[in-house]
C-alpha cells in the first residue's frame, strides 16, 4: 500500500512488519519519531509487541540484547551520544552473536552537540562487528529494516545490524512510500528461530561468559570476523530474494549509475546520492564522462565489488561527512583507498561534514574534480561569519592571550542571567532557573546538561550566562560537577557549583553519577526542574512522568507511578533537600540560599509545569504549580540535618481534580481513574507530613 | 591571517542570548494599567523571561524579549494586565 511517511515513520514500519517482540529505545533527537511511531502501533494493536522505555541508552542497548538472548526478536533506535552511551552492549551484543537490529537516524557526536548528520556516530562503531546499512530515502529504511532482520538472523552471519538514516534529511521528511503487506513479508521473513542463543529450561545453555585464554578469545573473535566475510554474499541473495518478492532490486552492497564508460566516479553514501544522481545526469548532458558509485553497506564493506566496478575510472572523488582525524582524511576515502590499492586511479577526497549539500553544492564539487588532475584531500566547508566571531568573543581573547586579559566580571547585585532565550513561552522550568539565579552571584559556576535548559550555559555562539558555565554529558553531568568542584578547591577558588538538571537527566540516566556525587559530598547545588518527562525531545515518559499521565511513549497513559527521587536523595548522608514551586517565589528563593549556604551537597526539587507537554495555555503556569501543592501532589518541605520542616501547608487540600483538568495529557481520564489518583496522593501526602512530625 | 573560532567551542563573552530577541513571537500582548497596578512585583517574579521591569515604584514591559504567555496578565490580583491581541 502506498503511504506518505517520513522516514521514522518508514522505518516504524519496518519494525512492524519484521513482527518485532521487543523494543526498547531513550528518547534523543531526532530518533524520537521512531519511538513515537512504534509507541502509538503497540497502542493501537497494531504491532504485537513489548515497548520498554529505558533509563539511558546504554539500559535500551542492555534489554534489547537481553531480550535477544532470550530468543525473541528485539529493536532499538538512538544516535550520536546515544550510540556512544550504548558502546559497551554493542561490542557484547555482536560477541554474543545476538542480532539486535538498530535504527539509527543519525546524528553527528558532540562536542560540540549538533542535531546535524555526519555518519560519526555510525561509522566510529565500524569495528564492533555490526553490520551497517546507509539508506537514501525511506522506502529503502523500511526495506532494509526487514532485510537486516534476514542476513543478520541467517546462521551463518549472527550479527547485529545499524539501519542509517540521516537525521532531519530522512527522518523528518515526507515521501511516498510502498508498504508491503504482512503476508508478504511473512513469507520472506520467519519468525525468529535461533538455535545458538535463547532461554529453554529444558535444554540449559549458558551466554556471554568471558574467555580468559588468549586462543579461545582469538577463535571467537575470529567467527566475528569471518561472518562478516561471509554476510557480503548473504546480503546479495537476499536482496535477490528481496526483489523477486517485492519487486525492488537492491543490488546489494553497492548501487553505481552510468559507470561504465565514466571516466570520474564520484562516490557517496546516504540522501547525498540522489542529488548526485541528478547531477551526473546533467553533467553527461554536457559531454562528461561522470558516474557516481553509491555506498549502502559499509560493514561489511563491499571491497571486491568497488574494484570490478571501478576497473575503468581514471579520477575518483570520495565524498566523506566524517573524518578519522589523525589519518590522511574521510573515512569511507580510506576504505577506497585500501580497496583500490592497486588501482592506477587518481583519489581525491572531498570531507562535506554535516552540512546540507545542494545541486549547486555538487555542481561545483563536480566543476572542482573534471579540472583537477592530481590527488587531493579538502574540506567542503561554509564559510564562518564575522558576526559569530564577535559573538563568541574573539576579541576578549586574542587580548589574553596577548596578556591583557579583560575584566568581565559582573557586579554585586547584577544578575547572572541575561535576556534572550529560546524556550517555549510560559516555561515553568525557566521560571525555576530565574527563581534560583536571582540567589547566585559573580562566585558561581552554572552547570546544565541535555534537556530544556540545558541551552542556559551556552548554544554556541549563545550564552543566557554572565558567570563562568559548561555543557557537560547528559549521562554523567553530577561527575563532571564533581569534577569542576574539586578542580576549583584545587584553585583555591571560592566558586559554588550550581547544577540544573531535568527529570531525565537526574532521575533517570544521571541518577548513577547523581548518587556518586552526592555520596562523596561533593558542595553542588542542584536543582531538579521538574517538567515530568522528555520535553526537550518532543514530550516521551521518564520515571517522573504521574501515574496515567498520556505522553507520545505512553499513549494510553503512564501504567506505573511516579519514582520519588526524594527518597533516593535522602539516602544520602548530609544533604540539603528541598521541594519548590514556583508559584511561591519567596519560598523558592530562600531555598536556594540556604542550599548554597549549606556545607555539603544540596537538592531542590521543583515542580516545572510545561505548557506543550501537560497540555494547557501558557499563562496558566504559574496557577499549575499553585495547584499542585493546594492539591497536595506536590508538598513543599526543607529536611536539614535530618530534620524536616513543612512549608506552604494547605489548610485544606483542594480535590487533585482540580489539578488534573486543567491539563490535557489527562483529559482521557475517567471518574474512577481520577477517585485513584486522589488516593495515590493522599497516600502520599499523609506520608510525607507524617514524616515532619516530631 | 585568518581567524578562527576559539578552539573547543568556548565563548569567551558573558550574555550573548541578548541577540536572541523574541518579541516577534508574540501573538497577545500584555498592556499594563499603570492606575491599577499595586506594585506587588508578582509580575516580575513570575515573568519566565524577565522582561518586566520595575524602576522606581514604576512598572513596564520590554517588548523586544516578551513572548507573550500571559503568565502576568493571568496572575494579576489586581488585573493591572490585559493580554491584547498583536496587531499585523
Amino acid at each position: 500500500m502506498k503511504m506518505y511517511l517520513s522516514g521514522s515513520e518508514s522505518l516504524a514500519h519496518g519494525v512492524r512488519l519484521s513482527r518485532v517482540e521487543v523494543i526498547s529505545a531513550y528518547p534523543i533527537t531526532p530518533n524520537t519519531l521512531v519511538l513515537d511511531a512504534l509507541a502509538t502501533f503497540v497502542n493501537k494493536g497494531e504491532l504485537d509487541a513489548e515497548s520498554v522505555n529505558a533509563e539511558s541508552e546504554i539500559g535500551a542497548m542492555n534489554i534489547c540484547a537481553g531480550a535477544t538472548a532470550a530468543g525473541v526478536r528485539s529493536f532499538t533506535c538512538t544516535c550520536a551520544q546515544g550510540l556512544a552511551y550504548m558502546k559497551e552492549m554493542l561490542w557484547m551484543a555482536s560477541g554474543m552473536a545476538l542480532p539486535v537490529v538498530l535504527g539509527d537516524t543519525s546524528r553527528a557526536i558532540g562536542s560540540p552537540q549538533t542535531f546535524s548528520s555526519d555518519f560519526s556516530d555510525t561509522l566510529s562503531e565500524r569495528d564492533s562487528s555490526i553490520l551497517q546499512y546507509y539508506c537514501e530515502n525511506a522506502q529503502e529504511a523500511l526495506d532494509f529494516m526487514i532485510m537486516a532482520y534476514k542476513i543478520g538472523e541467517n546462521c551463518k552471519i549472527l550479527l547485529p545490524s545499524f539501519v542509517v538514516i540521516e537525521g532531519f534529511r530522512i527522518s523528518h521528511t515526507y515521501e511516498q512510500v510502498d508498504v508491503p503487506d504482512q503476508a508478504l513479508v511473512d513469507s520472506f521473513l520467519p519468525k525468529y528461530n535461533p538455535k545458538h542463543a535463547f532461554v529453554d529450561p529444558e535444554y540449559p545453555i549458558m551466554q556471554g561468559g568471558p574467555a580468559l585464554s588468549t586462543a579461545t578469545f582469538d577463535s571467537l573473535k575470529f567467527q566475528q570476523f569471518s561472518a562478516m566475510q561471509k554476510a557480503k554474499s548473504v546480503i546479495k541473495t537476499t536482496c535477490r530474494e528481496f526483489a523477486e518478492i517485492f519487486g525492488r532490486d537492491y543490488n546489494g552492497l553497492i548501487q553505481p549509475y552510468k559507470v561504465d564508460d565514466a571516466e570520474t566516479v564520484i562516490i557517496g553514501m546516504g540522501t547525498v546520492v540522489s542529488i548526485i544522481r541528478e547531477m551526473v545526469d546533467e553533467y553527461r548532458k554536457k559531454g562528461h564522462k561522470i558516474g557516481l558509485l553509491k555506498i549502502r553497506c559499509f560493514r561489511p564493506f563491499p571491497d571486491e565489488d568497488i574494484r570490478k566496478c571501478l576497473a575503468g575510472a581514471k579520477k575518483i572523488l570520495v565524498l566523506d561527512r566524517s573524518t578519522s582525524p589523525g589519518s590522511s582524511g574521510g573515512i569511507t576515502c580510506l576504505e577506497i583507498k585500501a580497496a583500490l590499492q592497486k588501482s592506477s586511479a587518481v583519489i581525491s577526497n572531498f570531507i562535506i561534514g554535516s552540512q546540507d549539500i545542494l545541486q549547486r553544492d555538487i555542481a561545483s564539487i563536480f566543476d572542482v574534480i573534471l579540472k583537477r588532475d592530481d590527488e587531493f584531500v579538502e574540506w567542503y566547508r561554509q564559510a564562518f561569519t564575522d558576526d559569530v566571531l564577535e559573538l563568541c568573543g574573539h576579541d576578549n581573547y586574542e587580548k589574553l592571550v596577548k596578556s591583557e586579559k579583560v575584566n568581565r566580571q559582573i557586579k554585586d547585585g547584577e544578575s547572572v542571567q541575561a535576556l534572550g532565550n529560546p524556550f517555549c513561552p510560559g516555561c515553568g522550568g525557566l521560571i525555576c532557573a530565574k527563581l534560583a539565579f536571582s540567589k547566585l552571584d559573580k562566585n558561581t559556576f552554572i552547570t546544565a546538561s541535555c534537556g530544556c535548559l540545558g541551552v542556559i550555559p551556552a548554544a554556541f555562539p549563545q550564552t543566557c550566562l554572565k558567570v563562568p558555565g559548561a555543557f557537560f554529558s547528559f549521562s554523567s553531568a553530577g561527575a563532571a560537577a564533581s569534577g569542576v568542584e574539586v578542580g576549583l578547591r584545587r584553585k583555591n577558588m571560592d566558586t559554588d557549583v550550581f547544577l540544573l538538571g531535568g527529570d531525565g537527566g537526574i532521575l533517570d540516566i544521571g541518577l548513577q553519577t547523581l548518587s556518586g556525587a552526592l555520596e562523596r559530598g561533593h558542595k553542588i547545588t542542584y536543582l531538579l526542574y521538574d517538567n515530568e518527562a522528555y520535553m526537550n525531545t518532543g514530550v516521551q515518559r521518564s520515571s517522573s512522568t504521574p501515574y496515567l499521565a498520556k505522553t507520545k511513549t505512553t499513549p494510553g497513559g503512564k501504567k506505573v507511578s511516579k519514582k520519588d527521587i526524594m527518597k533516593i536523595v535522602q539516602a544520602h548522608e548530609n544533604v540539603y533537600t528541598a521541594t519548590a514551586s514556583p508559584a511561591y517565589p519567596q519560598d523558592f528563593m530562600r531555598k536556594v540560599k540556604k542550599a548554597r549556604e549549606h556545607n555539603g551537597p544540596s537538592f531542590i526539587h521543583s515542580i516545572a509545569p510545561c505548557p506543550t507537554g501537560w497540555e494547557f495555555d501558557a499563562s496558566l503556569t504559574i496557577e499549575i504549580a499553585r495547584l499542585a501543592v493546594q492539591t497536595g501532589f506536590h508538598v513543599l518541605y526543607e529536611c536539614d540535618n535530618g530534620k524536616m520542616v513543612l512549608n506552604k501547608l494547605p489548610k485544606e487540600k483542594k480535590p487533585i481534580s482540580e489539578y488534573l483538568e486543567k491539563q490535557g495529557r489527562f483529559a482521557h481520564l475517567t471518574k474512577q481513574d481520577i477517585a485513584h489518583i486522589q488516593n495515590n496522593v493522599d497516600e502520599k501526602f499523609n506520608e510525607t507530613v507524617g514524616k515532619a512530625k516530631p | 591571517m585568518e581567524k578562527e573560532y576559539i578552539r573547543g567551542g568556548v565563548i569567551h563573552n558573558s550574555g550573548t542570548s541578548v541577540v536572541y530577541k523574541t518579541g516577534g513571537w508574540r501573538v497577545f500582548k500584555p498592556i499594563i494599567d499603570q492606575s491599577k497596578c499595586n506594585s506587588c512585583k508578582l509580575c516580575y517574579w513570575f515573568c519566565p523571561d524577565n522582561t518586566v521591569i520595575w524602576e522606581k515604584d514604576n512598572v513596564s514591559i520590554n517588548y523586544d524579549y516578551c513572548k507573550g504567555c500571559g503568565i502576568c496578565a493571568h496572575e494579576c490580583p489586581s488585573d493591572a494586565i490585559v493580554m491584547e491581541r498583536e496587531k499585523i
